[in-house]
């Protein structure tokens, strides 16, 4: 769970948008997980199946229209070590990371899921289809979807 | 390929995830389409920025409150959990309870018999206390002739008027207060008259010693009372339990009085609360009076024996065969204190009978007899 905790939670943060809510919703995946432990096959991976329940989970949750309306979008942006950079170089960082976090936040949930676990948290597109129990064909091109709505509305931080 | 076949791919050929084929047919398109190339990048970009975006961390003490949160509850708090049921459930279960323990205060008094001696000697003040209440009638010697609104208040009145053969200075008061007073005062004129000592009645019926005076003195204005009765009977008593059968025979009016005590200690209770009687409560009006069940006994003495349980067994089979019975038994400080009612042809047998079983001592016999008679032994080593 040590392993996994991080990377279920950065799912349940970018999906709901505020970390209280990412906690609580990252608990109850490992609370299901640690119920429904018999359930697991041997044959995927643990981090899979930990990202299949936080999917289902995070999609129900904001299917089901209970969470807060509160979008706490600074709090989902990773804060990227600033470095040397330069108070111009850190402003237009702050900017685009402001942008980048907005754009993934207005992309529709199913998109938002997709470009989540495979350009933040790295799953091949075969653990996506697992995942979320979706044909391969449409992880593709939900993917593909997401990143030319992110391009057109990042389009100005853009080399 | 059209640059929308390719367009489509490019996601896929960022990500290495054409097949061969596939890479091979899109490859061939950029190679000629400096468009498509330059989206190529565009989209390169975005996901580069994605990618370098700081993956998410837990907060710290979040493994800790997730295995908290795993972990059963402990016991009193499952208990408190289970306590707080749903109220369909909690309802009928606190229902229960609540039967459960008034089953078990009836259990235990009815098992404890101090409880019951309590309620027998709390009617001892109920019947003061009934003195008391039966006084709305105007402070005159004739209002005490006037027929009585219940029997309390006819007992009341009856008692009154032996109170006020010895104290007619009270005649102001109010014939309850009299009858109360007659209580206090009655401790002398029994005295006076030569009339059987309290002695007499505590060796017929009572253990402890407070109650045992109180009976007294009560009994012996009671017996007061059935000697004026049995002299000139009042034929206008309005008394309505007991007055039936002082007329039947002026001679038998103090057993008659005896029977209704019998009769009253009997229905004390009302059918509806037939033993939880407390002894403070105030019994209501319409219920027989407990005043007659401080007539003494037609009989009372001690049967010494050496084995009271073998002398019980003899007294039971005795009693059976005189036709008897037993009306009650309590427990003595000396042993236990029975009374028995037993018809009048049969007392002779019984006196032989009581003399064989042990060393017998008639303490007390009244005068005259009546049918039945109501004889309390107390039965001593």
């Amino acid at each position: 769970m040590i392993a996994h905790q991080h990377r279920v939670f950065g799912v349940a943060l970018r999906m709901l948008g505020s970390r209280a809510e990412a906690e609580e919703a990252a608990q109850e995946v490992f609370l299901r997980a640690h119920r429904a432990i018999a359930d697991f096959r041997g044959d995927a991976k643990l981090s899979t199946w930990l990202y299949a329940i936080a999917s289902r989970l995070c999609l129900n949750r904001l299917a089901s229209g209970e969470r807060r309306l509160l979008r706490e979008g600074e709090e989902t942006l990773a804060r990227i070590p600033s470095g040397h950079a330069s108070p111009a170089d850190e402003l237009e960082r702050s900017e685009r990371d402001a942008a980048l976090h907005r754009a993934i936040a207005e992309l529709s949930d199913e998109r938002r899921l997709v470009v989540v676990l495979r350009d933040l948290e790295g799953l091949s597109y075969e653990e996506i289809a697992a995942a979320l129990d979706l044909e391969l064909g449409t992880v593709r091109s939900r993917l593909h979807r997401a990143r030319l709505d992110l391009k057109e509305k990042l389009e100005r931080f853009l080399p | 390929m059209t640059c929308h076949d390719a367009r489509e791919q490019l996601s896929a050929l960022i990500d290495d995830a054409l097949g061969a084929e596939e890479r091979g047919a899109v490859e061939a398109h950029l190679a000629t389409c400096a468009e498509c190339r330059r989206e190529l990048e565009r989209l390169r970009d975005t996901v580069a920025l994605l990618r370098a975006v700081e993956p998410a961390r837990a907060p710290a003490g979040f493994v800790d409150r997730v295995l908290e949160a795993a972990r059963p509850a402990p016991w009193p708090r499952r208990l408190v959990r289970a306590l707080l049921l749903p109220w369909p459930v909690k309802l009928p279960v606190e229902a229960a309870a609540i039967v459960l323990v008034a089953v078990g205060v009836v259990y235990v008094f009815q098992a404890t018999q101090g409880l019951q001696q309590a309620r027998h000697l709390g009617s001892v003040q109920s019947v003061t206390t009934a003195s008391d209440q039966a006084a709305p009638a105007p402070p005159s010697q004739d209002a005490v002739r006037e027929a009585p609104p219940t029997p309390e208040a006819a007992r009341a009145k009856q008692t009154a008027r032996t109170l006020e053969g010895a104290r007619p200075q009270n005649k102001e008061q109010a014939p309850g207060q009299k009858a109360l007073e007659k209580s206090a005062s009655a401790k002398e004129t029994p005295e006076k008259k030569g009339a059987p000592t309290s002695q007499a009645f505590s060796e017929a019926g009572q253990r402890s010693k407070d109650s045992d005076e109180r009976r007294a003195k009560l009994d012996d204005a009671a017996r007061d009372v059935a000697k004026r009765q049995a002299n000139a009977p009042p034929a206008t008593s309005a008394e309505p339990q007991v007055a039936g059968k002082l007329e039947e025979s002026p001679a038998r009016a103090e057993h008659s009085q005896g029977v209704a005590a019998a009769r009253a200690r009997s229905s004390a209770a009302p059918a509806s609360e037939p033993r939880v009687d407390t002894p403070q409560a105030p019994r209501p009006a319409a219920t027989p009076p407990m005043a007659t069940a401080f007539v003494p006994p037609d009989v009372s003495g001690r049967l010494a024996v050496a084995n009271r349980d073998a002398a019980l067994q003899d007294l039971a089979r005795l009693l059976a065969r005189l036709g008897g019975v037993e009306d009650r038994r309590f427990v003595g400080d000396e042993g236990p204190i029975i009374e028995l009612t037993i018809p009048r042809e049969a007392y002779p047998d019984l006196l032989r009978e009581l003399a064989a079983l042990g060393r017998w001592q008639l303490i007390r016999e009244a005068p005259a007899l009546p049918e039945r008679i109501r004889v309390v032994l107390r039965i001593t080593s």
